[in-house]
């Protein structure tokens, strides 16, 4: 009944998150999840791309099974970030979850059009935040199925 | 160059010229002279001249001649002329004079008195054409001069009007992330540290927590009204019975706790934004509840068909406002309450407005302490 993801032990997830304090917060609020997980965080949208390409710094990591992905982020957009995996067969699998403070219509519509997987507004109220990244991984985590872990690249 | 208008006086004769200039001297003009035709009209294309005497009799070109040229011109035909003939003019020449324009015709041997008192009221009126066109000149040079400054004004009062809903767009929004996590992080501390340190930390951080909640409030309050007021809109046949029956559906549990009644008339189909709308309606019903007597709230909507538009009612029982107010309400974060009485935070009714007012309506308050509250509002027909 579960995804093939949930035999793996440990769920590896990437959040680009420029802004530190939410980044803390999110890290606060996985802990409160009953999934295990390793969180990656990287503060811009090169580092998203080398991390998935494993380049550099980055040679040695995991590939993500989910993606959490900010929109307002230096150097390369989280737009730019997400037209960039979903126009990659080895990536586009990878559900990415697009998180953003905007309610921008234009954001919105920008974001599915790029084939973002959901778009979440970032909750104003600390136990709403928790909750919708309870939500989030139960969803993606648990509940849908997704395909088999391909290839590392 | 000297500011004295100009006489020219044109004779062939020198010793007339002479006579002509002693008899002049009595006037304030600086005189110019010719002795024919072609000098004369080459002193009128260099010259502007307040009048002419001109001898008829003049070897090549005569008097007539000379004035016929004068008054083909554009530039000089208005310039009145003064003839002087030796002769005892026929009738015939005297209106041969008129028709090439002449002013004034004086014959030989003339009385100087009577030259005089003509070039007088010919330089009287020379000089208060003059002045005439200098003041209008000037008047037209004021009113271009404050039409620029008006049209500068103007430009500038839209550039920084321009500027400071920009700015107030982008301080409503930017300001709401470092906020969000003042707030996220305050009820983080709540969380982790309530009831560990003592009672006075307690509170403190509960203060904290409702500072940034309210601060959160107005400044998501101060986005969408200059969001309202000046962004984008959708404007759409809107069916406000509608629009009110989801309010009241959004308001459901509002409604049952204080056993509110709703009362309305079939309300008009309208061109409008239907977000906007029920914004409009949502902030009106909450507050008619929100502000309620001892008496469980009644509430009622009426509408009235006037002639180019709606006009709108929502009227309650409840606790009404003192007249005094009835405009200050409408200003962004303004609340006539203490906080946490009634809640609020002054944004409802100033982002009301400015919804009615995109939909080129009015809206008011009629309302007495005690007497309940009567929000009207007005929606044109066509917008």
């Amino acid at each position: 009944m579960f995804a093939k993801v949930n035999k793996v032990d440990t769920i590896e997830i990437m959040l680009v998150e420029d802004n530190p304090g939410d980044a803390r917060l999110a890290k606060e609020a996985l802990s409160e999840c009953n999934i295990k997980n390793n969180l990656y965080i990287v503060d811009d949208g090169e580092k998203a791309l080398d991390f998935l390409y494993k380049r550099g710094d980055y040679h040695s990591a995991p590939r993500p099974d989910l993606i959490l992905l900010d929109l307002n982020l230096p150097k390369i957009s989280g737009h730019q970030v997400l037209s960039k995996i979903k126009s990659e067969n080895s990536l586009r699998k990878i559900p990415v979850v697009v998180l953003s403070i905007s309610r921008s219509e234009k954001d919105i519509e920008e974001s599915y059009n790029l084939n973002a997987n959901c778009y979440i507004t970032k909750p104003l109220d600390l136990d709403e935040f928790i909750q919708t990244f309870g939500i989030i991984q139960n969803f993606w985590l648990k509940t849908v199925r997704l395909p088999e872990r391909s290839e590392a690249l | 160059m000297s500011d004295k208008p100009k006489i020219l006086i044109v004779d062939d004769r020198h010793e007339n010229l002479i006579a002509l200039r002693t008899i002049l001297h009595e006037v304030d003009a600086e005189v110019l002279e010719a002795t024919n035709g072609n000098d004369a009209l080459t002193a009128i294309l260099n010259n502007h001249f307040a009048l002419a005497i001109l001898d008829v009799q003049m070897p090549g070109m005569d008097g007539y001649e000379l004035a016929g040229y004068i008054h083909s011109d554009l530039d000089t035909d208005k310039i009145p002329l003064i003839f002087l003939t030796a002769n005892y003019s026929s009738e015939d020449k005297i209106s041969r004079g008129y028709e090439t324009g002449a002013v004034d015709y004086l014959i030989k041997p003339y009385d100087p008195f009577i030259l005089l008192s003509k070039v007088s009221v010919f330089l009287t009126l020379y000089n208060q054409k003059i002045e005439l066109k200098r003041y209008s000149d000037h008047l037209e040079e004021m009113v271009l001069e404050h039409t620029r400054k008006l049209d500068t004004a103007i430009d500038d009062l839209k550039q920084s009007n321009m500027e400071l809903e920009q700015f107030t767009r982008i301080a409503a929004h930017d300001l709401q992330e470092p906020l969000r996590l003042i707030s996220s992080y305050s009820q983080l501390l709540g969380k982790k540290y309530k009831k560990k340190i003592d009672s006075e930390a307690d509170e403190i951080i509960d203060f904290i927590v409702n500072g940034a909640k309210h601060l959160q409030e107005m400044i998501i309050g101060l986005h969408d009204f200059v969001d309202i007021k000046s962004g984008e809109h959708k404007f759409a046949n809107v069916d406000l019975s509608l629009v009110l029956e989801k309010c009241i559906r959004k308001l459901n549990n509002e409604i049952l706790e204080t056993k509110t009644l709703i009362k309305s008339d079939i309300l008009p189909v309208v061109k409008g934004d239907e977000k906007q709308l029920s914004r409009l309606f949502f902030s009106l019903l909450d507050n008619a509840i929100k502000f309620r007597g001892k008496n469980p709230p009644k509430i009622d909507v009426t509408s009235k068909e006037e002639d180019d538009q709606w006009q709108i009612t929502i009227n309650d029982n409840g606790i009404g406002i003192d007249p005094a107010y009835n405009d200050e309400v409408f200003q962004i974060f303004k609340t006539l309450h203490p906080k946490n009485r009634y809640g609020g935070r002054g944004i409802g009714l100033s982002i009301s407005k400015q919804i009615v007012k995109r939909h080129n309506g009015r809206i008011w308050i009629k309302a007495e302490p005690g007497k309940g509250t009567a929000m009207i509002f007005t929606i044109k027909k066509k917008s």
